[in-house]
């Protein structure tokens, strides 16, 4: 498995995904050799969460050797989810003035770092024991494809999101060109929702023989402790996760204002950061809401789960949204949630509204009405949360399972 | 061979448009006329003039058939505005002096269970437009969803009905068989004529269902299970969409009654009573009460279709706390609009019951999701509140323009 770490502050779902996946099909006693990017400033000391669920297991072979369900194997490499080539650039030049331990070579951009990962994946994939490969998203879709070639065994390429959920189209080529080539190549496509999958097909041509769908999921956790420190009384509405295009930032501020205007106590927390920030904050500024606004950059997790449990609704506006796991956290929280029509995490999950985000008039509408109307609030946030509960990455796991026996039965293609 | 007694429910509501909060104080039409009418076409197109011409034809060819109908007011005015043929096809039905017309609230609304004088007054709309439109007074009573009570037999009793429908449903009937009438638990007894919901939803809701152990469901398989019953009655209620629009022309299903009406009518003893004969000429069995409501939807029979969550039970209060006011405005308008919005379809569409009952709901709603269907409901009713509450401009109080 080419996975991510989970991610120590919040920055997007692809961590969160690779991790609760890991955790699932350990759980149900697949073993997992782990192949991650080891990013030298990380500063959370790794996956602990991903080993502490890494079982012992007697082997089959031999009773008195244990072997762990999970195999770690880190990678040290500058690469990081959601990675485009200027962040890449950026981290290069930190990397080379901090002198970092590594003693090998980081590429000097993006496309070469992603080839030395694919190349170092090779070398992996020979030495050890496996039967398939699944690589989460672009980044480790050449790792996947070496490490088949390498070994001879299938491969099945995860989908998050894809080029054109990021930025509409082939904005960018050499990723578009590494994802063709990543879901022509492979034995089998996962999507993380049908949404997903029909876009696969219709923009990347693969066949719908060989994609699946295994929706995202998540798993029961505790309550969430602490409040924000926020009036108690004002309604909130919330936008968590980066702020970028894809995820529709702009609808949020647009909508904010109509709810402004009819809620005078209103108050808009966006919690996350990214390549769209000054321009949310312009947009806000522009509009005469700073005072309304509270912008808290990337959170910890416990910080964000405390601000789910204080919001009155959740709003996931995105313009292309293939899953939209927050969605997920949201409800776990008992929090209302009003997604745009073209998120994945609606297959899911029923007792949310769907929205078009082109029309504010109805975005705005419906955050008034979870605003308004209590039964619809208590509704939202008490089938949301029963159907949350319901779902379980062991689950998503399974289904990954049933992928993988596909795969082997049938060989490599 | 036991007698049979048919019951068609015809009905369309009035769907509401796409309304949001920024409608409100803006748009005062709440009313999709466009879905309104082409939903109508196509339904006439596909049921109500085919089946009304397939009785026709049933009328004409056995001198012992009989149905009767209840015929909503929100659905016969529609047929005035957009398909006055099917108006016309259903007076040629009465004018065979075999089709009995039932007594109901003129908006299919669920008055009764929120204003005993909303109801009265929803009664005598429709039984005005009944005899505008038919000639005829209806003498027997049948509550939207045969929705059913001792409370609203005895209501019914006092103003003179000579009976009430009602589903044959365990609670009501214990281990007694739904084919004899029986009496209500009200003073007078009131006749009571129970729907075998085995035998109409076989062909109502079964017929074209692949999955269905009895699939294909015959004429002759029908009638053999028709000849094995024993009783004064075989009651028979459903949807007249049944015919042509539930279970499409593609199913068989006109064939299908067609030729089981001809089978039937070919057995010895065999013959069709409408509600009148059968509460006219029949015995009167037991007494039998119904202490809570229960009517003939979903599975659980009871008013959880419409009011079985908080969001259906807010919006049937808050449009009932409009009543008052609405009233004192004397605006037929307000009156006109107020009254489209109690048929149950609205609530109906609000309902989050998942599993078996979920997927007819869906299938009967014009929303992507119960809660679409509230927020709309809402807003419009924010709109009205506001309308009723402000000093009218004189251009209101427009002559009567009501339906039914």
């Amino acid at each position: 498995m080419f996975g991510w770490e989970f991610p120590p502050f919040l920055s997007g779902g692809l961590g969160v995904a690779s991790e609760g996946l890991v955790r699932g099909l350990v759980a149900r006693g697949a073993e997992v050799v782990l192949v991650l990017p080891h990013h030298p400033f990380a500063t959370a000391p790794g996956p602990l969460s991903i080993v502490d669920a890494g079982r012992e297991r007697e082997a089959d072979d031999s009773p008195h050797r244990k072997r762990f369900l999970l195999r770690l194997r880190r990678v040290p490499s500058l690469l990081r989810p959601y990675m485009t080539e200027a962040i890449y650039e950026a981290e290069w030049t930190a990397a080379r003035d901090a002198k970092t331990v590594f003693k090998g070579h980081y590429g000097p951009n993006l496309a070469s770092e992603v080839m030395r990962y694919a190349e170092v994946a090779g070398r992996i994939a020979r030495r050890e024991r496996f039967d398939v490969i699944h690589a989460h998203d672009w980044l480790t879709f050449l790792a996947g494809i070496e490490a088949r070639r390498a070994s001879g065994r299938p491969l099945a390429v995860h989908v998050h999101a894809t080029e054109f959920d990021r930025a509409g189209g082939d904005s960018n080529r050499f990723v578009s060109d590494i994802e063709r080539l990543g879901l022509t190549l492979a034995d089998r496509v996962v999507a993380v929702s049908r949404y997903t999958a029909g876009l696969v097909a219709d923009r990347y041509g693969v066949p719908a023989s060989r994609i699946r769908v295994v929706h995202n999921a998540i798993d029961r956790r505790a309550a969430a402790l602490g409040a924000w420190r926020l009036g108690e009384r004002e309604p909130l509405i919330l936008y968590a996760g980066r702020i970028t295009w894809q995820k529709g930032p702009a609808h949020f501020v647009d909508a904010a204002a109509l709810v402004a205007r009819e809620i005078p106590d209103a108050k808009f927390a966006v919690a996350g950061a990214g390549d769209g920030m000054r321009g949310m904050i312009e947009r806000v500024a522009a509009l005469g809401l700073s005072d309304r606004f509270l912008f808290t950059g990337f959170l910890s997790p416990s910080e964000l789960d405390a601000l789910y449990a204080r919001a009155d609704v959740y709003v996931m506006p995105s313009v292309s949204e293939p899953f939209g796991l927050t969605a997920l956290e949201a409800l776990q929280h008992g929090t209302p949630v009003i997604v745009s029509r073209q998120a994945g995490v609606s297959e899911v999950v029923r007792n949310v509204l769907r929205a078009d985000v082109d029309d504010t008039n109805d975005l705005a509408s419906k955050i008034l009405s979870v605003l308004l109307f209590r039964p619809l609030s208590s509704a939202l946030s008490e089938g949301g949360r029963a159907e949350v509960d319901r779902l379980s990455w062991a689950g998503a796991a399974g289904k990954c399972l049933e992928v993988y026996d596909e795969m082997v039965a049938e060989g490599v293609r | 061979m036991i007698p049979v007694c048919l019951y068609f429910q015809v009905h369309q509501p009035y769907r509401l448009r796409r309304y949001n909060y920024f409608d409100v104080g803006r748009q005062h039409d709440y009313f999709d006329d466009g879905k309104n009418r082409s939903l109508l076409q196509r339904i006439s197109e596909k049921c109500y003039l085919p089946a009304t011409a397939m009785l026709l034809r049933l009328l004409e060819r056995h001198p012992g058939f009989c149905v009767a109908f209840s015929l909503s007011g929100c659905l016969l005015q529609q047929f005035r505005d957009y398909e006055p043929a099917v108006l016309a096809s259903f007076r040629e039905l009465a004018r065979t002096g075999r089709v009995e017309f039932l007594a109901e609230t003129s908006h299919h609304s669920l008055a009764w269970l929120a204003s005993p004088a909303e109801f009265v007054a929803q009664v005598e709309l429709h039984e005005r437009r009944i005899r505008e439109d038919f000639a005829v007074t209806p003498r027997v009573f049948r509550n939207t969803e045969l929705i059913y009570s001792d409370d609203l037999a005895r209501f019914l009793e006092e103003r003179g009905y000579s009976g009430v429908l009602a589903d044959g449903v365990e609670p009501l009937l214990g281990d007694r068989s739904p084919h004899f009438v029986y009496r209500a638990a009200t003073p007078g007894g009131l006749p009571l004529l129970l729907r075998d919901y085995r035998m109409s939803d076989d062909i109502a809701f079964r017929f074209s269902n692949r999955s269905w152990s009895e699939h294909p469901l015959t004429a002759e398989k029908y009638d053999r299970w028709v000849s094995a019953l024993q009783g004064d009655v075989l009651s028979l209620f459903m949807d007249f969409e049944t015919f042509g629009e539930h279970q499409w022309k593609e199913t068989g299903i006109f064939h299908f009654f067609e030729s089981w009406v001809a089978l039937y009518m070919s057995r010895p003893g065999s013959g069709f009573l409408t509600p009148s004969d059968a509460i006219g000429t029949l015995a009167k069995r037991d007494v039998l009460s119904a202490s809570r409501l229960i009517s003939w939807a979903d599975e659980a029979r009871d008013l959880s279709a419409w009011q079985g969550n908080d969001l259906q039970r807010d919006a049937l209060r808050r449009l009932f706390s409009l009543e008052a006011r609405i009233r004192a405005t004397g605006s037929e308008m307000f009156l006109r609009d107020f009254r489209r919005l109690t048929t149950s379809d609205h609530f109906y569409y609000m309902a989050t019951k998942s599993y078996a009952d979920g997927e007819v709901h869906a299938y009967f709603s014009p929303y992507e999701s119960p809660y679409e269907a509230y927020m709309a409901f809402m807003h419009i009713l924010s709109d009205l509140d506001r309308r009723a509450s402000r000093p009218r401009p004189s251009s209101v109080r427009r002559p009567a323009e009501a339906d039914a």
